[in-house]
Protein backbone atom coordinates (compact mmCIF):
# COMPACT_ATOMS: atom_id res chain seq x y z
CA UNK A 1 0.00 0.00 0.00
CA UNK A 2 2.62 2.38 0.62
CA UNK A 3 4.33 1.24 -2.28
CA UNK A 4 1.94 2.21 -4.63
CA UNK A 5 1.06 5.49 -2.72
CA UNK A 6 3.99 6.45 -3.03
CA UNK A 7 4.72 5.29 -6.73
CA UNK A 8 1.24 7.50 -7.40
CA UNK A 9 2.99 10.41 -5.49
CA UNK A 10 6.13 10.15 -7.42
CA UNK A 11 4.08 9.64 -10.60
CA UNK A 12 2.09 12.87 -10.15
CA UNK A 13 4.93 15.16 -9.39
CA UNK A 14 7.11 13.90 -12.38
CA UNK A 15 4.19 15.19 -14.46
CA UNK A 16 3.33 18.49 -12.95
CA UNK A 17 6.95 19.18 -13.18
CA UNK A 18 7.22 18.15 -16.94
CA UNK A 19 4.35 20.56 -17.31
CA UNK A 20 5.65 23.47 -15.51
CA UNK A 21 7.28 25.73 -17.80
CA UNK A 22 9.92 28.65 -17.14
CA UNK A 23 8.25 32.12 -16.31
CA UNK A 24 11.59 34.02 -17.93
CA UNK A 25 12.77 33.69 -21.28
CA UNK A 26 16.92 34.92 -21.96
CA UNK A 27 18.45 34.91 -25.48
CA UNK A 28 21.90 36.04 -25.64
CA UNK A 29 22.42 38.67 -28.87
CA UNK A 30 26.15 39.96 -29.57
CA UNK A 31 26.58 43.10 -30.83
CA UNK A 32 30.56 44.13 -31.95
CA UNK A 33 31.88 47.07 -33.09
CA UNK A 34 35.19 47.40 -35.61
CA UNK A 35 36.74 50.95 -35.44
CA UNK A 36 38.98 51.22 -38.42
CA UNK A 37 41.63 54.33 -37.87
CA UNK A 38 40.74 57.28 -40.40
CA UNK A 39 44.72 59.02 -40.58
CA UNK A 40 44.84 61.52 -43.44
CA UNK A 41 47.15 64.28 -44.68
CA UNK A 42 46.16 66.54 -47.44
CA UNK A 43 47.78 69.21 -48.77
CA UNK A 44 45.35 71.85 -50.15
CA UNK A 45 47.76 73.96 -52.25
CA UNK A 46 51.34 75.14 -52.05
CA UNK A 47 53.13 72.27 -52.38
CA UNK A 48 55.96 73.71 -53.68
CA UNK A 49 57.20 77.04 -52.37
CA UNK A 50 59.77 78.97 -54.34
CA UNK A 51 61.28 82.06 -52.71
CA UNK A 52 63.04 84.24 -55.28
CA UNK A 53 65.77 86.87 -53.72
CA UNK A 54 65.85 89.90 -56.68
CA UNK A 55 67.10 93.31 -54.48
CA UNK A 56 68.96 94.43 -51.38
CA UNK A 57 65.61 94.58 -49.25
CA UNK A 58 65.01 90.98 -49.78
CA UNK A 59 68.83 90.51 -48.50
CA UNK A 60 68.43 92.87 -45.56
CA UNK A 61 65.01 91.78 -44.45
CA UNK A 62 64.40 88.51 -46.34
CA UNK A 63 60.87 87.88 -47.23
CA UNK A 64 58.44 88.02 -44.97
CA UNK A 65 54.40 87.22 -46.05
CA UNK A 66 53.52 88.19 -42.28
CA UNK A 67 49.77 89.23 -42.74
CA UNK A 68 49.19 86.64 -45.57
CA UNK A 69 50.79 85.92 -48.68
CA UNK A 70 49.45 82.82 -50.71
CA UNK A 71 53.29 82.06 -52.62
CA UNK A 72 54.33 81.68 -49.60
CA UNK A 73 51.35 79.55 -47.76
CA UNK A 74 50.92 75.86 -47.54
CA UNK A 75 47.68 74.82 -47.02
CA UNK A 76 46.84 71.38 -45.29
CA UNK A 77 44.16 69.41 -43.27
CA UNK A 78 43.76 66.78 -41.71
CA UNK A 79 41.03 64.25 -41.13
CA UNK A 80 41.93 61.51 -37.94
CA UNK A 81 39.56 59.39 -35.91
CA UNK A 82 41.80 59.36 -33.29
CA UNK A 83 43.95 61.91 -31.50
CA UNK A 84 47.53 63.24 -33.55
CA UNK A 85 50.46 64.72 -34.13
CA UNK A 86 51.77 66.44 -37.22
CA UNK A 87 55.65 66.70 -36.64
CA UNK A 88 58.07 68.74 -39.14
CA UNK A 89 61.36 68.46 -40.67
CA UNK A 90 63.86 68.60 -43.45
CA UNK A 91 64.93 65.94 -45.11
CA UNK A 92 68.17 67.48 -45.88
CA UNK A 93 69.89 70.96 -46.13
CA UNK A 94 69.35 73.05 -48.78
CA UNK A 95 71.57 72.01 -51.65
CA UNK A 96 71.81 74.35 -55.20
CA UNK A 97 72.66 72.75 -58.23
CA UNK A 98 76.26 73.58 -58.15
CA UNK A 99 75.98 71.30 -55.26
CA UNK A 100 76.41 74.40 -52.73
CA UNK A 101 74.38 74.41 -49.76
CA UNK A 102 73.15 77.22 -47.52
CA UNK A 103 72.19 76.63 -43.80
CA UNK A 104 68.67 75.16 -43.10
CA UNK A 105 67.47 77.65 -41.00
CA UNK A 106 67.16 80.17 -42.99
CA UNK A 107 63.97 78.93 -43.58
CA UNK A 108 61.13 79.70 -41.03
CA UNK A 109 57.59 78.67 -40.73
CA UNK A 110 54.72 79.89 -38.31
CA UNK A 111 51.32 77.86 -38.57
CA UNK A 112 47.68 79.14 -38.34
CA UNK A 113 44.74 76.96 -37.12
CA UNK A 114 41.77 77.70 -39.57
CA UNK A 115 39.22 74.83 -38.99
CA UNK A 116 36.67 75.04 -35.67
CA UNK A 117 40.20 72.94 -34.11
CA UNK A 118 41.69 75.99 -32.37
CA UNK A 119 45.15 76.51 -30.65
CA UNK A 120 45.39 76.05 -27.11
CA UNK A 121 41.93 73.98 -27.29
CA UNK A 122 41.63 71.38 -29.00
CA UNK A 123 45.60 72.01 -29.85
CA UNK A 124 48.51 73.14 -29.00
CA UNK A 125 50.87 74.59 -32.01
CA UNK A 126 53.84 76.05 -30.40
CA UNK A 127 54.90 78.18 -33.68
CA UNK A 128 51.09 80.11 -33.51
CA UNK A 129 52.78 83.19 -32.15
CA UNK A 130 55.95 83.53 -33.49
CA UNK A 131 58.43 82.07 -36.26
CA UNK A 132 60.34 78.77 -36.07
CA UNK A 133 63.58 77.81 -38.04
CA UNK A 134 63.00 74.66 -39.47
CA UNK A 135 65.49 71.78 -38.62
CA UNK A 136 66.60 68.35 -39.54
CA UNK A 137 65.15 67.18 -36.07
CA UNK A 138 61.45 65.89 -36.42
CA UNK A 139 59.60 68.63 -34.49
CA UNK A 140 55.82 68.15 -33.64
CA UNK A 141 54.72 71.29 -34.88
CA UNK A 142 50.81 70.47 -33.87
CA UNK A 143 50.35 68.33 -31.30
CA UNK A 144 46.34 67.17 -30.72
CA UNK A 145 45.54 67.62 -27.44
CA UNK A 146 44.10 64.44 -25.53
CA UNK A 147 40.17 63.72 -26.33
CA UNK A 148 40.52 66.41 -28.65
CA UNK A 149 42.02 66.70 -32.21
CA UNK A 150 40.27 63.86 -33.81
CA UNK A 151 38.19 65.12 -36.27
CA UNK A 152 37.61 65.96 -40.02
CA UNK A 153 39.12 68.69 -42.35
CA UNK A 154 36.49 71.19 -41.58
CA UNK A 155 37.84 70.82 -37.99
CA UNK A 156 41.38 70.69 -38.64
CA UNK A 157 42.19 73.15 -41.36
CA UNK A 158 45.88 75.14 -41.16
CA UNK A 159 48.13 77.59 -43.17
CA UNK A 160 51.89 77.52 -42.88
CA UNK A 161 53.52 80.45 -43.65
CA UNK A 162 56.92 80.20 -44.45
CA UNK A 163 59.50 82.67 -44.13
CA UNK A 164 63.42 82.87 -46.10
CA UNK A 165 65.92 85.09 -45.15
CA UNK A 166 63.92 87.26 -42.21
CA UNK A 167 65.73 86.18 -38.85
CA UNK A 168 68.38 84.73 -40.10
CA UNK A 169 69.37 87.43 -43.25
CA UNK A 170 71.19 86.06 -46.58
CA UNK A 171 72.98 89.13 -46.77
CA UNK A 172 76.74 88.92 -46.00
CA UNK A 173 76.36 85.13 -46.62
CA UNK A 174 78.55 84.97 -49.50
CA UNK A 175 76.57 82.37 -50.82
CA UNK A 176 76.82 81.80 -54.19
CA UNK A 177 73.54 83.09 -56.91
CA UNK A 178 71.95 79.90 -57.19
CA UNK A 179 68.59 77.81 -56.85
CA UNK A 180 68.60 76.15 -53.85
CA UNK A 181 66.07 73.11 -52.73
CA UNK A 182 65.38 71.76 -49.33
CA UNK A 183 62.52 68.91 -49.27
CA UNK A 184 60.12 69.17 -46.12
CA UNK A 185 58.46 66.52 -44.63
CA UNK A 186 55.10 66.35 -42.70
CA UNK A 187 54.18 63.02 -40.80
CA UNK A 188 51.12 62.64 -39.43
CA UNK A 189 51.04 60.19 -36.29
CA UNK A 190 47.76 58.87 -34.60
CA UNK A 191 48.84 58.61 -30.85
CA UNK B 1 -6.61 1.74 -0.97
CA UNK B 2 -10.16 4.34 -0.79
CA UNK B 3 -7.80 7.05 0.16
CA UNK B 4 -5.77 7.48 -2.81
CA UNK B 5 -8.10 8.94 -5.86
CA UNK B 6 -9.23 11.83 -3.21
CA UNK B 7 -5.49 12.16 -2.75
CA UNK B 8 -4.57 12.69 -6.66
CA UNK B 9 -7.63 14.80 -7.03
CA UNK B 10 -6.43 17.00 -4.45
CA UNK B 11 -2.86 16.93 -6.86
CA UNK B 12 -4.01 17.77 -9.90
CA UNK B 13 -6.41 20.13 -8.46
CA UNK B 14 -3.81 21.99 -7.22
CA UNK B 15 -1.94 22.11 -10.42
CA UNK B 16 -4.46 23.51 -11.92
CA UNK B 17 -5.61 26.27 -9.67
CA UNK B 18 -1.88 27.88 -9.88
CA UNK B 19 -2.23 27.94 -13.26
CA UNK B 20 0.78 28.01 -15.44
CA UNK B 21 2.79 31.18 -17.10
CA UNK B 22 4.69 30.22 -20.17
CA UNK B 23 7.00 32.82 -22.53
CA UNK B 24 9.76 32.54 -25.00
CA UNK B 25 11.38 34.14 -27.30
CA UNK B 26 12.91 33.22 -30.34
CA UNK B 27 15.11 34.81 -33.48
CA UNK B 28 12.83 35.36 -36.63
CA UNK B 29 16.57 36.41 -37.81
CA UNK B 30 19.30 38.58 -37.21
CA UNK B 31 21.36 37.16 -34.38
CA UNK B 32 23.60 40.39 -33.36
CA UNK B 33 24.79 42.86 -35.43
CA UNK B 34 28.05 44.34 -36.23
CA UNK B 35 29.36 47.79 -36.52
CA UNK B 36 32.20 48.57 -39.27
CA UNK B 37 33.60 51.80 -38.99
CA UNK B 38 35.52 53.13 -41.76
CA UNK B 39 34.99 56.73 -43.29
CA UNK B 40 35.51 60.21 -41.13
CA UNK B 41 31.56 60.02 -41.98
CA UNK B 42 30.91 56.87 -40.07
CA UNK B 43 32.64 58.56 -37.12
CA UNK B 44 30.93 61.36 -37.05
CA UNK B 45 27.43 60.35 -38.10
CA UNK B 46 27.42 56.95 -36.22
CA UNK B 47 25.84 53.93 -38.13
CA UNK B 48 21.84 52.17 -38.09
CA UNK B 49 21.32 48.67 -38.84
CA UNK B 50 17.42 49.44 -39.56
CA UNK B 51 15.16 46.33 -38.16
CA UNK B 52 18.49 43.89 -38.09
CA UNK B 53 16.78 41.74 -35.83
CA UNK B 54 13.62 40.52 -35.89
CA UNK B 55 12.43 38.54 -32.60
CA UNK B 56 9.07 36.25 -32.34
CA UNK B 57 7.75 36.84 -28.35
CA UNK B 58 4.96 33.99 -26.76
CA UNK B 59 3.66 35.37 -23.67
CA UNK B 60 0.84 32.70 -21.96
CA UNK B 61 -0.49 33.33 -18.66
CA UNK B 62 -3.28 30.76 -17.90
CA UNK B 63 -5.84 31.04 -14.76
CA UNK B 64 -5.34 27.37 -14.20
CA UNK B 65 -8.89 27.26 -15.86
CA UNK B 66 -7.65 28.12 -19.61
CA UNK B 67 -8.90 31.36 -19.60
CA UNK B 68 -5.85 34.29 -19.87
CA UNK B 69 -4.62 36.10 -17.06
CA UNK B 70 -4.29 39.79 -18.21
CA UNK B 71 -1.24 39.75 -17.14
CA UNK B 72 1.29 42.54 -18.07
CA UNK B 73 4.78 41.72 -20.05
CA UNK B 74 7.56 43.26 -20.82
CA UNK B 75 10.72 42.94 -22.99
CA UNK B 76 14.44 43.78 -21.49
CA UNK B 77 17.46 44.04 -22.85
CA UNK B 78 20.24 43.85 -20.12
CA UNK B 79 23.76 44.39 -21.26
CA UNK B 80 26.23 41.42 -19.92
CA UNK B 81 29.23 43.37 -18.95
CA UNK B 82 29.68 46.93 -17.98
CA UNK B 83 31.39 47.87 -20.61
CA UNK B 84 31.99 47.04 -24.39
CA UNK B 85 35.06 45.94 -24.17
CA UNK B 86 37.81 45.78 -27.08
CA UNK B 87 40.61 42.59 -27.76
CA UNK B 88 43.33 45.08 -26.55
CA UNK B 89 42.22 46.22 -23.04
CA UNK B 90 39.92 49.22 -24.59
CA UNK B 91 36.33 49.93 -23.58
CA UNK B 92 33.85 51.90 -24.62
CA UNK B 93 31.14 53.08 -23.05
CA UNK B 94 27.63 50.89 -23.41
CA UNK B 95 26.03 54.35 -24.02
CA UNK B 96 27.23 53.88 -27.81
CA UNK B 97 24.49 52.06 -28.30
CA UNK B 98 20.99 53.02 -28.89
CA UNK B 99 18.27 49.91 -29.06
CA UNK B 100 14.93 50.65 -31.04
CA UNK B 101 12.43 47.94 -30.37
CA UNK B 102 9.42 48.33 -32.60
CA UNK B 103 6.26 45.88 -31.64
CA UNK B 104 4.47 44.91 -34.89
CA UNK B 105 0.88 46.70 -34.36
CA UNK B 106 2.53 48.57 -31.09
CA UNK B 107 4.23 50.80 -29.97
CA UNK B 108 7.94 51.87 -30.42
CA UNK B 109 10.63 52.57 -27.75
CA UNK B 110 14.20 53.58 -28.24
CA UNK B 111 16.33 53.04 -25.68
CA UNK B 112 20.44 53.99 -25.01
CA UNK B 113 21.95 51.07 -23.11
CA UNK B 114 22.70 51.19 -19.62
CA UNK B 115 24.52 48.72 -16.75
CA UNK B 116 21.11 48.24 -16.31
CA UNK B 117 17.86 46.24 -17.60
CA UNK B 118 15.73 48.51 -20.06
CA UNK B 119 12.17 47.71 -21.12
CA UNK B 120 12.17 48.09 -25.09
CA UNK B 121 8.31 46.47 -25.27
CA UNK B 122 5.71 45.94 -23.17
CA UNK B 123 2.14 44.88 -23.53
CA UNK B 124 -1.00 43.64 -21.29
CA UNK B 125 -2.16 39.72 -22.50
CA UNK B 126 -5.43 40.11 -24.27
CA UNK B 127 -5.70 36.76 -25.58
CA UNK B 128 -4.39 33.35 -23.69
CA UNK B 129 -1.38 32.97 -26.04
CA UNK B 130 0.33 36.85 -27.05
CA UNK B 131 2.57 35.88 -30.02
CA UNK B 132 4.37 39.39 -30.73
CA UNK B 133 6.60 40.16 -33.19
CA UNK B 134 9.34 42.64 -32.55
CA UNK B 135 12.06 44.15 -34.61
CA UNK B 136 14.91 45.74 -33.23
CA UNK B 137 17.17 48.23 -34.38
CA UNK B 138 20.51 48.92 -33.49
CA UNK B 139 22.67 52.32 -33.52
CA UNK B 140 26.20 52.89 -32.74
CA UNK B 141 27.45 56.33 -32.51
CA UNK B 142 24.79 58.29 -32.92
CA UNK B 143 24.21 60.05 -29.42
CA UNK B 144 28.17 60.18 -28.83
CA UNK B 145 30.79 60.51 -31.57
CA UNK B 146 33.24 57.60 -31.53
CA UNK B 147 35.81 60.18 -32.88
CA UNK B 148 39.04 59.95 -30.62
CA UNK B 149 38.09 56.19 -29.62
CA UNK B 150 40.65 54.03 -30.04
CA UNK B 151 40.89 51.80 -33.28
CA UNK B 152 39.91 47.79 -31.97
CA UNK B 153 37.27 45.43 -32.14
CA UNK B 154 34.92 45.61 -29.59
CA UNK B 155 32.15 43.42 -28.33
CA UNK B 156 29.14 43.45 -25.95
CA UNK B 157 26.64 40.73 -25.18
CA UNK B 158 22.90 41.65 -25.07
CA UNK B 159 20.46 39.41 -22.91
CA UNK B 160 17.19 39.85 -24.19
CA UNK B 161 14.53 39.07 -21.78
CA UNK B 162 10.70 38.24 -21.81
CA UNK B 163 8.70 38.10 -18.33
CA UNK B 164 5.77 39.37 -16.70
CA UNK B 165 6.07 42.42 -15.20
CA UNK B 166 6.82 42.27 -11.77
Amino acid sequence: MKTLTTLILATVISVGTAFSQPVKDKIILPVGITLNSVLRLDIVSGGAIEFVFNNLTDYNQGINPTGGNTLYQTQITVSSSTDWDLNLWSEGGFIGASGKTIDLDHLEYQITATGSHTDGVELTIPSSTNRIAVTNATVPVIIGNDGQSAGDDTQNAFIIDWFAGVTNTFLAKNYPADRYVANIILQLVAK
Amino acid sequence: MYKLPPLVLFLILTFELFGQLTTSISVNYGFGTHFNFNTMQEYQNGITHTQYTQLNLTYKHDDGMGNPVGSNWQLTVTPVSVQINGNTGTQLNLSQIQITAETVGGATINQTLTNAPIVIAQGTQTVLEENITVNITYSCGIAGSLLGETADNYLVNLEFSLEQVP
